[in-house]
């Protein structure tokens, strides 16, 4: 289960820090509410992992993984491990294109006619794989590489689906999934962009 | 060091430039995501030129942390 809420933008009134550490009460405030309604849970104990990825101690077969982002949560849930990430399309910064994304992306990148959508499109996909496995950004991002030719997203890593979508032309969420071997063989890692 | 830290900080977020000292905290304090982080770390790569390991950028939490790194590299 996907869930996106847009909430009020930045307004440059209060300091950044300060509108994020709102978003993120707000974005566990909606965890806790979708744990009681999809699953029952009223008393949440949050456990985070090394890499800062959030569970529930002593809940067994409930997974899931937040983010927000500016005028943005989004909110992943299942049985099986999975990631989210969204970002708000922002100009491109190059520096940070060539830290995380592969020479066959930053090309691909360079050669779209929506360059900073598409870098968010790579970037958001990597850190949603991060935050499934557990790392966050703290892997090699470059080594984990995206195709996202023909509607179809394919990583180059087993075990992971991936959905993206994009909201209002300004937001890229994308989420990332472990699945079975079974569901690999049949989907192939690929899921409709 | 720190000068020049700030002045790249002020590029990717929104912060009073007074407010940037030496244990201000990138993420809480500053009000850093990960992709302002990523373009940070990626600017300080080419400024200085040396490279920050992924899992080093996990440790990178304060404005310290990243002038006791770059003194180190460079």
């Amino acid at each position: 289960m996907i869930v996106i809420w847009k909430v009020s933008e930045y307004d440059g009134k209060t300091e950044k820090a300060e509108y994020e550490r709102c978003l993120s009460k707000r974005a566990h405030a909606y965890l806790k509410q979708m744990l009681k309604k999809v699953y029952g849970i009223e008393k949440t104990d949050m456990w985070y992992g090394e890499n800062g990825k959030p569970s529930l101690r002593g809940i067994k077969g409930v997974e899931f993984n937040l983010t927000h982002c500016d005028g943005l949560i989004g909110l992943v849930m299942g049985e099986k491990p999975a990631g989210i990430d969204a970002e708000k399309v922002r100009p491109l910064c190059m520096a940070a294109v060539r830290k995380t994304c592969a020479e066959t992306e930053v090309e691909r990148i360079l050669a779209s006619g929506k360059k900073d959508e598409m870098f968010f499109r790579y970037f958001t996909l990597k850190e949603a794989y991060g935050k499934a496995v557990g790392v966050g950004l703290s892997y090699p991002l470059k080594e984990v590489t995206f195709e996202l030719a023909s509607g179809k997203i394919t990583c180059n890593r087993d075990g992971y689906c991936f959905k993206q979508y994009v909201i209002d032309n300004e937001y890229i969420v994308s989420v990332c999934y472990q699945v079975e071997n079974n569901q690999r063989q049949k989907g192939k890692k690929t899921a409709k962009a | 060091m720190l000068n020049e830290l700030r002045d790249l900080i002020c590029e990717y977020v929104e912060v009073d430039e007074s407010k940037v000292g030496e244990d201000s905290k990138f993420i809480e304090d500053l009000g850093f995501n990960s992709y302002d982080l990523m373009c940070l770390v990626g600017a300080l790569e080419e400024k200085y030129d040396m490279e920050v390991n992924e899992k080093e950028v996990a440790n990178l939490r304060t404005v310290k942390d990243a002038i006791r790194y770059i003194e180190a590299a460079i």
